[in-house]
């Protein structure tokens, strides 16, 4: 009987397509709903498998809608995105999606572990409750993050940056191929951002991919392998003398560049 | 700050609970004499009526009471427990207790019912408007009914006579008491027929005229020669029921029309509506009358004789 | 001992205790939902929606609980849709179309010259409840209780997290749908069997004094559930030593028990520092 998973989406677990990108981007517009100005334009954007990848770019430069866009919560009007060479939609389970924290309702009367937890609903579908190595794996991942102690409070009760961690926690219980984090270091404290840097490299070492919004230019060197630089919805050159690594968008004129 | 607030809270809690307390008095069950009939009317001229008719061989309950208003009733344990203990309960039909079925099921009552306006020649709902207002077609041909039918007299006097019948089925012992006296009343009622006619009478023809609250008026015009020109609230009965912009524009250009010199309320809902209209056409608001029940014991409306002699004094004095 | 056992022995008590505990059971637990959500509108507003369909089913000679399920249902999907994607605002939604149909049903009645009183619908008594009743009432709350187990993380991950819902998958406003389908089903058999006071009073009330006491959301259903039985036990004994309206008793009961809950949080709010 446990073996039956009524998914959420029908088309949850289609297998990658072999050699393809973990991400593809080739979007010509794409609007939020009842808005007529794009939120993206013209913005390609490919990121192999096992990479960790950051949107760089100020507030409203659309690394959130990218990230949104991408996991299917924002339609494109105009354009692609594939995911292990697979529409959007099509292996949810692969893909695991950090919000940015004001996306929820943290008055609700849900604890931390629970908060985790519903990294796992996507492999449980309707009806299925949680099973004992599901609970396990939660309280592992909450431990790896330093959160285990806060495992029975109120959502509403954790800090900020414990807020972050654990739906940085959440995320990885995902057990996810691809990770979107948008802004996973917003306003949080020292520790956390440690204990974060640790889990990306962690990550890489794992063979996943982290696709990551970002406003801050000091540590892209260390924690990422490349970067997309995003403004007013428009994919933009790296300001002068700032980090790219790998090649993941147009490809640009040497002009542009020196512009 | 907090602690008084504190206080504050608790003491209007308090204050709450003891008008709660006072509001109510402890369960009353009237205590059935062994050989009385146990009776309940639905509402209280529906009840002075019954008790006249049964006298001293009937234990009788009233379920919507003086100045109570049928449409918002809401039962108490005790009304249901006198369904329950009822041999006879008296309504008056034509839709008027909507919720005695409801009621009359959930007390399991194994009492038999006597619609009281049973035989009567019922108006059909809204037809007095339909002189007035013609191109309004058919609307109002849903087979519906006016169920104020104690507005008139002879009404009344054949519900007597339906309320006799009951009593003495139920308890044919006591029948002759009950023709005796349900022959006496039905001669006062016959007298406040005269008295009713004798004061309409001496109101020019055409002053006899009505503009009220609801359209209870149906049958007191009917039986005793009133034109009634308009309801403020038409035919729509209490909650929530308002009447359009346009039928106040209209209603208001009638009574001008017509020349209308009073306009009246009523003892079960506020007036504020006829007090606008008022305003709006520069006319008296004659006293409220009694319409759908008895004043309270003391009052001049406190039984249905009475209540008859003060709504047809205070018409005429209105009108004149 | 005699006190307690009194009130029960009329049999028009014991159906009207039957009926405010299955009452109390669906909707203090799916008004748990309503109060996390903010919907704390919804039960007045669905109460009085059913107006224009009881208005038009008698018109047509249909069932009038039917018209009112009709009515409520195409309400609870108007909300849902209005407000999907936060168009606009759920309570906006709400208020809109709560207005829109009661006014609706208003202007019928004002059309059909009818001296009978369409309102009566809405102000069901809880001690006119019959044992068939009972039966309805048993159905709605056996569905709202099914339908709240089998689908709790679901309905709780949607009600704090819909971003995350969507992102696997999950269709959030099916869910609101759904629930919003229950409401409107809770509310209509309720008022039309208990009045729209109790009914919009068993659906907040509760699960408020829950709220404020614990926050867990099993616990906060389960205390939701015993505040609402607690309260249709004390209003029964209020109403018979007093002789006084049931479903008034019960709604004071229930507010008498968050005026306790609200002072106990302060009380010990203020120890706590």
């Amino acid at each position: 009987m446990s073996e039956v998973i009524l998914p959420y989406s029908r088309h949850n677990h289609a297998d990658p397509v072999s050699g393809a990108p973990a991400l593809a981007v080739r979007i010509e517009r794409a609007l939020y709903p009842g808005t007529a100005e794009p939120a993206l334009r013209d913005i390609t954007l490919t990121v192999p498998v096992g990479t960790r990848v950051a949107l760089v770019g100020p507030n409203g430069a659309g690394k959130s809608t990218l990230l949104k866009a991408s996991a299917g919560l924002l339609p494109v009007q105009s354009g692609t995105i594939r995911l292990y060479g697979r529409p959007v939609g099509d292996c949810r389970h692969r893909v695991a999606y950090l919000p940015q924290r004001s996306d929820l309702d943290w008055r609700f009367p849900a604890d931390v572990r629970r908060l985790v937890m519903t990294g796992r609903y996507v492999h449980l579908g309707w009806l299925r409750r949680p099973s004992r190595q599901d609970w396990a794996l939660v309280d592992q991942t909450m431990d790896a993050l330093g959160i285990a102690h806060l495992a029975a409070r109120q959502i509403g009760e954790l800090s900020g940056g414990q807020q972050q961690r654990a739906l940085l926690a959440r995320a990885l219980a995902q057990e996810a191929d691809l990770l979107l984090l948008d802004e996973p270091l917003n306003a949080v404290d020292a520790d956390t951002r440690a204990v974060i840097a640790r889990v990306l490299s962690d990550l890489r070492q794992a063979g996943k991919t982290v696709v990551a919004a970002t406003h801050d230019l000091g540590r892209l060197e260390t924690d990422f392998d490349g970067a997309l630089y995003l403004c007013e919805g428009s994919e933009v050159a790296a300001p002068p003398g700032s980090f790219t690594g790998l090649r993941l968008g147009q490809e640009r004129p040497e002009s542009e560049h020196s512009h | 700050m907090r602690p008084s607030l504190l206080t504050g809270r608790l003491t209007a809690a308090a204050l709450a609970v003891s008008l709660m307390l006072a509001a109510c008095q402890p369960a009353a069950s009237p205590a059935p004499a062994a050989d009385t009939l146990n009776v309940v009317a639905t509402f209280s001229i529906l009840g002075d009526l019954v008790q006249n008719v049964g006298g001293e061989h009937i234990t009788l309950t009233v379920l919507v009471g003086p100045d109570g208003d049928a449409h918002s009733y809401e039962p108490a344990p005790s009304d249901l427990r006198a369904l329950a203990e009822a041999d006879l309960i008296f309504e008056n039909g034509v839709e008027f207790e909507s919720w005695l079925d409801d009621l009359y099921t959930a007390s399991e009552s194994k009492a038999q019912r006597v619609v009281t306006s049973t035989g009567l020649e019922l108006l059909e709902a809204g037809a007095h408007e339909d002189d007035h207002a013609a191109e309004d077609g058919d609307e109002h041909a849903h087979g519906e009914h006016d169920p104020h039918i104690w507005q008139s007299v002879p009404n009344v006097i054949a519900v007597v006579a339906q309320i006799q019948a009951g009593l003495a089925a139920a308890d044919p012992a006591h029948a002759a008491d009950y023709q005796a006296n349900a022959a006496a009343y039905q001669q006062e009622l016959e007298s406040l027929h005269a008295y009713i006619q004798a004061q309409v009478a001496s109101l020019p023809a055409e002053r006899r005229k009505l503009v009220t609250n609801h359209d209870t008026f149906g049958y007191f015009a009917r039986d005793y020669g009133f034109t009634i020109v308009g309801a403020a609230l038409g035919a729509v009965t209490t909650e929530g029921g308002e009447p359009s912009a346009a039928d106040i524009a209209k209603l208001a250009e009638a009574i001008r029309a017509e020349g209308v010199p009073a306009i009246f309320a009523e003892n079960v809902e506020s007036s504020r509506l006829i007090e606008r209209l008022a305003a709006e056409t520069d006319l008296r608001v004659g006293p409220p009358l009694y319409t759908d029940a008895l004043g309270q014991p003391g009052t001049a409306g406190a039984t249905y004789l009475n209540l008859m002699r003060y709504n047809v004094d205070a018409i005429v004095a209105a009108l004149r | 001992m005699h006190w307690l056992i009194d009130p029960l022995r009329d049999p028009f008590m014991q159906t009207a205790l039957a009926a405010a505990t299955l009452m109390g059971l669906a909707s203090a637990t799916l008004g748990v939902y309503v109060v996390l959500r903010r919907m704390a509108f919804i039960g007045d507003a669905l109460s009085h929606t059913i107006l224009p369909g009881v208005v038009i089913a008698y018109l047509n000679h249909w069932n009038l609980t039917v018209g009112a399920l009709v009515a409520g249902l195409l309400t609870a999907l108007g909300i849902g849709w209005f407000s999907r994607r936060q168009t606009l605002r759920e309570d906006t939604a709400i208020g809109i179309l709560f207005t829109g149909m009661f006014a609706l049903g208003l202007l019928l009645i004002s059309t059909t010259g009818s001296f009978r009183d369409f309102t009566h619908i809405l102000f069901g008594s809880i001690l006119g409840v019959t044992r068939s009743d009972l039966g309805l009432m048993a159905a709605v709350t056996g569905l709202v209780l099914a339908v709240l187990w089998l689908f709790d993380k679901e309905l709780e991950l949607t009600s704090f997290d819909p971003t995350h819902a969507e992102a696997i998958g999950l269709r959030a406003d099916w869910l609101r749908y759904g629930l919003l389908g229950l409401l409107a089903l809770t509310v209509v058999i309720g008022v039309q069997v208990a009045g729209v006071v109790l009914t919009s009073a068993l659906l907040i009330t509760p699960a408020a004094t829950a709220s404020l006491l614990t926050n867990r959301l099993p616990r906060m259903m389960a205390l939701s559930a015993a505040v609402a039985l607690l309260s249709a036990v004390a209003g029964l004994y209020t109403s018979y030593y007093f002789d006084v309206s049931l479903g008034a008793s019960i709604v004071l009961a229930c507010t008498l028990c968050f005026g306790a809950a609200w002072a106990a949080r302060s009380l010990s709010g203020r120890r706590g520092g």
